[in-house]
């Protein structure tokens, strides 16, 4: 299988889900030099986004990592009711979850995020002072890892702003 | 990302002094020199790039995993 990102976020913009790319590939688009083997996702949870978020899924051949190796597919009840969601896809690993950080959902992150073009698309991508919060909030040994860089990366793109 | 060795110059290179050495401190963040320089070079890309280098790295280690597996 190979990691083909950029083609999920194409799939699920083209099925107009309503989303935020946070994580790793977020802190990715911004400059980080660390790589990650997963694009953290976090969608609106309302009935008709995870309708599309279910048909763009479908269309990733999306199933749960079920650690007993299990062919279980997220639907849109699934994805209305349950919080996380880590699933395979054709286009590799895509973990869905319906908050992050102090459990800021959707509408809390809006504001939070911004747009960046990645080729021909425009994707929702939270701003890296707030992924550094999510991670210092998450405080897992490859957080604690994660956050020196990331602050650095942060005080590079603050300084060129200010030259 | 491969870096283009230094070219060779007919004019002699000044050697910088103690005050580049102090540019180069990022104790306080606890990296290296070489950390900081990947994160310039990041920076240096577009989204898209930055974007397709992270996957290509990714896609590589998939393929030395798939290759070493059982």
């Amino acid at each position: 299988m190979q990691a083909r990102f950029d083609e999920a976020l194409r799939v699920l913009t083209r099925h107009e889900v309503e989303f935020i790319v946070v994580g790793g590939i977020a802190a990715v688009l911004q400059g980080s030099p660390l790589t990650t083997e997963d694009v953290d996702l976090v969608y609106r949870v309302s009935d008709e986004n995870c309708r599309r978020l279910a048909e763009a899924l479908d269309e990733l051949d999306a199933s749960y990592a079920d650690p007993a190796g299990r062919i279980i597919r997220p639907d849109a009840k699934r994805l209305t009711s349950t919080r996380v969601h880590l699933l395979n896809t054709t286009c590799g690993r895509v973990d869905l979850m319906r908050t992050v950080g102090d459990d800021l959902a959707y509408p809390g992150l809006l504001g939070r995020s911004k747009e960046l073009e990645i080729e021909e698309l425009t994707v929702r991508v939270l701003e890296l002072e707030a992924i550094i919060e999510t991670k210092e909030h998450a405080d897992r040994p490859k957080d604690r890892y994660q956050l020196p860089f990331l602050r650095q990366l942060l005080a590079e793109i603050r300084r060129l702003r200010d030259e | 990302m491969p870096v283009d060795p230094p070219r060779p110059s007919a004019e002699p290179v000044a050697e910088a002094g103690p005050d580049a050495a102090d540019a180069l401190d990022t104790s306080e963040s606890g990296l290296e020199w070489g950390d900081v320089s990947l994160i310039r070079q990041k920076l240096a890309l577009t989204p898209t790039e930055r974007l397709r280098a992270a996957q290509g790295l990714l896609n590589t280690v998939l393929r030395i995993r798939a290759r070493n597996a059982g």
